[in-house]
């Protein structure tokens, strides 16, 4: 029973930190990890990673809505917030976080499924990339930038990257700054596009809650297969986001709709998550915050333990669907009344605070300029997850160095 | 993917997810062990025992209490003030780590169950 009432805390603090733009499950969780030994003497320790498993879980479904709706994405859902906004400006703003639900869902079951095969060859891929990780990492850098058309477009790629990777090194060993992610990622991928969505004069049409948009089974079939495999990737590397196995699958797939698009990085944000606990169990390694903080409390997971938070997934997953769908209906209904300029400067409001009351000065610092390192890439016409080199660069100089 | 189809997925996955945690959820928690089976080849694994606290002694920043089942085994808690009542009987969880050729329990948890 406590189990079930540790599954549905964690669901209502997903849909908080899915729906809050700049609020992370990282934080939660690091939160939880401060009065986990108090929590511990009246809990078993797989209680309370049930509780951040359902919360993730919870968050990576819901994080489409306000990077849909609101232009204001974390740094997972980069990749949605055109496509989305795209189908938001002509009434599909369901449609499209339908798109991310179907993807997120349907890649939790194929990673679900496929775990006796997928924990011997991550073991096995670990073991031959491991020794060469760091150059992978290079590889995955030059790669994105690549990725950009034209000398120009290249260089302003390379320059946002190194600048936010500078900035990702001077915040991450800037001595006493608190929750130094929260205010970095908040500014280059939260507050910067509230900011651009202001300026842009966005005029949201009226919503429709339709099901217009079908894809079809073999398409459908390719991109969730990708997603799990991109996905699947974010897993096993260190520093690399869903944002870049986006491109990787965008890659691997071809040529593909906007609508597909976003099915392909639903499922990536879910599988990622996913996928890093089959890594916390097969090779004891956390990929990402909320998975460190799971290995703080637990050390290792033995393989029940792994099969039941992957059936707290399919549960959570299940519950998600209906929760997110409920939610974007309301949402769809909710911003033809809602002043869209008032609603994104409220956000922008509420975030800053929250980064001064968590962070402190040195983070409202941070966050002020990687906001306006945030603003740069749509000026100059390049991809903003070139924005990740925060992450990326720091951990390939660790690497590498 | 009609929507339909997608609730029903949904729904299912609900179910097959209730019925996999009840089936789990007795498998899962920490087992309890015999402090006589504790060795030194349990060294960086969890475990939970439980036992009376036979002695305990306070230091600058670390507490050591030794837990008596038939048999004895150290507990070491990396805080300054531990207090229990004598001969509580304690519920310990940590992880076993060596110590001059033994094992002791590096504890997280301490609960005294009466």
């Amino acid at each position: 029973m406590i189990l079930f009432i540790a599954i549905l805390i964690g669901i209502c603090f997903g849909i908080f930190t899915g729906l809050v733009p700049g609020v992370h499950i990282n934080l939660v969780a690091v939160g939880l990890l401060s009065v986990s030994g108090f929590l511990m003497t009246y809990f078993d320790p797989v209680v309370l990673v049930v509780f951040i498993i359902a919360m993730s879980v919870t968050h990576t479904f819901l994080d489409a809505l306000p990077a849909i709706f609101l232009g204001a994405p974390d740094a997972d859902q980069v990749l949605n917030v055109l496509p989305g906004h795209r189908l938001l400006l002509q009434g599909q703003g369901y449609e499209a976080v339908k798109l991310t639900v179907v993807g997120s869902f349907l890649c939790i079951l194929v990673t679900v499924v496929s775990i006796p095969v997928l924990i011997p060859i991550s073991i096995g891929i670990y073991s031959l990339v491991n020794p060469v990780m760091g150059w992978i990492l290079l590889f995955v850098s030059v790669f994105m930038i690549l990725q950009e058309r034209g000398i120009e477009r290249r260089i302003w790629a390379l320059a946002i990257y190194l600048i936010a990777g500078i900035l990702g090194v001077i915040t991450f060993t800037m001595p006493g700054l608190k929750h130094s992610l929260v205010a970095l990622l908040s500014g280059l991928f939260g507050i910067s596009t509230l900011i651009v969505s202001l300026y842009d004069n966005v005029n949201v049409p009226k919503q429709e809650v339709t099901e217009k948009i079908v894809l079809s089974r073999k398409e459908l079939a390719k991109i969730i297969f990708v997603g799990t495999i991109a996905g699947g990737i974010t897993g096993l590397f260190p520093g690399i986001g869903a944002a870049q196995a986006g491109i990787m699958g965008g890659q691997l797939v071809g040529k593909i709709k906007d609508y597909s698009y976003l099915v392909l990085n639903g499922g990536i944000n879910t599988v990622n998550f996913m996928f890093s606990i089959v890594t916390l169990y097969s090779l004891e390694k956390a990929r990402n915050g909320a998975v460190l903080v799971i290995m703080e409390i637990m050390d290792t997971i033995s393989y029940y333990q792994l099969w039941l938070f992957l059936f707290v997934a399919v549960l959570v997953s299940g519950i998600c669907v209906f929760l997110t769908l409920y939610i974007a209906r309301w949402f769809s209904h909710l911003i033809n009344y809602v002043n869209y300029k008032i609603l994104c400067f409220s956000i922008i409001v509420f975030v800053s605070g929250f980064v001064f009351v968590l962070s402190g000065w040195k983070g409202f610092l941070i966050m002020t300029v990687s906001t306006a390192l945030g603003i740069l890439p749509p000026y100059v016409n390049v991809r903003r997850n070139h924005c990740m080199g925060c992450l990326l660069l720091p951990v390939t100089l660790f690497f590498l160095v | 993917m009609r929507e339909k189809l997608l609730y029903k997925l949904a729904l299912i996955c609900v179910v097959v997810g209730i019925v996999g945690l009840l089936f789990l959820s007795s498998k899962v928690e920490t087992d309890k062990i015999d402090i006589s089976r504790i060795t030194l080849a349990d060294v960086e694994n969890d475990v939970k025992i439980e036992g009376r606290a036979a002695a305990v002694r306070n230091y600058a920043g670390v507490s050591m209490i030794d837990v008596v089942q038939e048999e004895k085994i150290k507990v070491v808690m990396f805080v300054d003030n531990v207090t229990l009542p004598e001969g509580a009987f304690i519920e310990v969880y940590g992880k076993v780590e060596e110590y001059k050729g033994k094992p002791e329990i590096i504890a997280d948890v301490i609960k005294v169950k009466r």
